[in-house]
């Protein structure tokens, strides 16, 4: 990325009266994204500091940083767009709400694969129209939630296996695949049914990994913690010992466990179901659902933390679970087609 | 040890001299330097730090040094301490401590100014009128930047 941005912004006068630009910036590093929004109001200086790689960087070195959960809404039929929004959670933190950010008048409808890289949320290929694959290649600048385009794929694809590996590159993969996960350095290619299989960059090579059948036909694998968790059809949250990805002899199918304690969640999410989506912050799942509620349509969030008890189970905890928009009128399903977590 | 070695004069931009246990100066790296270089005597010249200043920089350094010492308060104790220690001071001697601490070479009371600072200045207004930023953006600038951080303000 060009620092020309950073260069020109020192130009400038001082950030703080009569303090250094280092010394400065350790005192506004130490504010919440929330502040740094406030901030780029103050001046053009100020505003160029908060979208700068600078100030950023010295608040991930200081660990100052928050997640933020970011999804991607797609609104109903006859004209289905893809709506980007920020889950803002209140002061008294015991509500949260989705707040509208710019969104991206080119993303297809469906099929496009996202990475997170620190504050950037790339958004890759995709399907237009429902049937022509796209080479596009877009990142969402998280510090001033603006869209960038990147430049295109050689390859048009929708719905590939991509992930951000040893830290430096984004590796795209196949296309029309069911699921992928980022273990050991390695892309794992999850299908619900044929083999899962893995192309490790630093060996530059491809590798066959276990059969993939599991129950209830998962999907969204992710890493959280040394462990990995999939949500099926059904509403049920799976783990497994990620090693259970790897081919092994004699073949045998992956192994996964039903993550235990969650009961209540899935009697308030019954209805929705297979709607929903799971993807993890801070350690924590999240997940999003749509409940249609008569008149109007209601977007549903919940967080659950993970806990490793006596016996080896892996049981849920509940730590939020709360309605974070409303659709009215109700005029179809929304599907949610994306959740990440950003670190700001 | 003799006891002139274990003392040290620290000596202010303004000619105010100070004498202080050499374990509560060396908590600055830059005065550590300047010992171990021996080019100076007993008396160290602090040319950036006013007396006023300095008598602060070194009720945080005494405070620190008693604590590393004795270890007889706790860490909530001092950081009680610390938080008295910078709530009451105005926009100017935080900044000079800042300068002090950053010039003194003393990582935790940078820290804390720094913290400080950032404590007091959490909206606008604040920006403007503590850290006396001038807006130079037309109404039509404010507008739209309002507009693309509503997801901040929306409360």
């Amino acid at each position: 990325m060009s620092n020309s941005e950073d260069e020109k912004r020192k130009e400038e006068a001082f950030l703080i009266s009569s303090l250094p630009e280092e010394v400065a910036v350790n005192c506004l590093a130490r504010l919440s994204s929330l502040n740094h929004a406030a901030l780029s109001l103050a001046s053009k200086s100020y505003r160029s500091l908060v979208a700068s790689h600078y100030l950023y960087n010295t608040r991930l070195l200081m660990d100052r940083t928050e997640s933020y959960v970011y999804v991607c809404l797609r609104t109903p039929p006859p004209n289905p767009k893809p709506r980007w929004y920020i889950l803002r959670r209140r002061k008294d933190a015991s509500s949260a709400d989705l707040i509208s950010i710019p969104w991206l008048p080119s993303q297809p409808r469906e099929g496009s694969s996202v990475v997170v890289v620190t504050w950037g949320i790339f958004l890759i290929g995709g399907l237009i129209n429902g049937t022509k694959r796209s080479r596009g290649f877009w990142i969402l600048d998280c510090k001033t939630h603006t869209w960038r385009r990147l430049h295109s794929m050689r390859v048009a694809r929708a719905y590939a296996a991509a992930g951000f590996v040893d830290d430096k590159k984004i590796y795209v993969i196949g296309g029309i695949i069911h699921d992928s996960v980022d273990r050991d350095d390695k892309i794992y290619v999850v299908d619900a049914t044929d083999r899962t299989f893995y192309y490790s960059p630093s060996e530059g090579r491809w590798g066959r990994g276990n059969r993939g059948h599991v129950k209830e036909n998962p999907r969204d694998w992710c890493m959280i913690g040394d462990l990995l968790y999939c949500l099926s059809r059904h509403g049920t949250i799976f783990w497994c010992e990620p090693d259970e990805l790897d081919w092994r002899q004699p073949e045998v199918m992956m192994q996964t466990k039903e993550v235990k304690g969650l009961g209540s969640l899935f009697f308030q999410s019954a209805r929705l179901l297979p709607g929903a989506r799971l993807s993890s912050s801070g350690g924590n799942i999240v997940l999003f659902w749509d409940v249609a509620e008569g008149d109007h349509l209601e977007i549903w969030y919940a967080e659950i933390s993970l806990e490793r008890r006596q016996g080896g189970e892996i049981w849920g905890n509940i730590e939020w679970s709360s309605l974070v928009m409303i659709v009215d009128p109700f005029l179809g399903r929304y599907k949610v087609l994306h959740s990440v977590s950003v670190d700001l | 040890m003799s006891k002139s070695e274990k003392k040290i004069v620290l000596k202010s931009l303004d000619n105010e001299a100070f004498e202080v246990e050499k374990a509560v100066a060396l908590q600055s790296q830059t005065i550590w330097v300047m010992c171990e270089d021996k080019c100076v005597g007993n008396e160290i010249p602090l040319e950036n730090v006013t007396g006023q200043i300095l008598a602060k920089v070194i009720d945080y350094c005494k405070k620190h040094a008693v604590v590393d010492g004795d270890g007889d308060e706790s860490s909530e104790e001092l950081k009680n301490w610390d938080t008295e220690f910078t709530k009451n001071m105005d926009q100017s001697t935080l900044f000079n401590m800042i300068l002090a601490a950053n010039y003194l070479n003393i990582k935790s009371l940078l820290n804390l100014t720094c913290q400080a600072v950032a404590d007091k200045t959490k909206t606008i207004d604040e920006f403007h009128t503590f850290l006396n930023i001038e807006n130079n953006f037309t109404p039509e600038e404010e507008a739209q930047i309002c507009q693309e951080n509503l997801w901040a303000f929306d409360d």
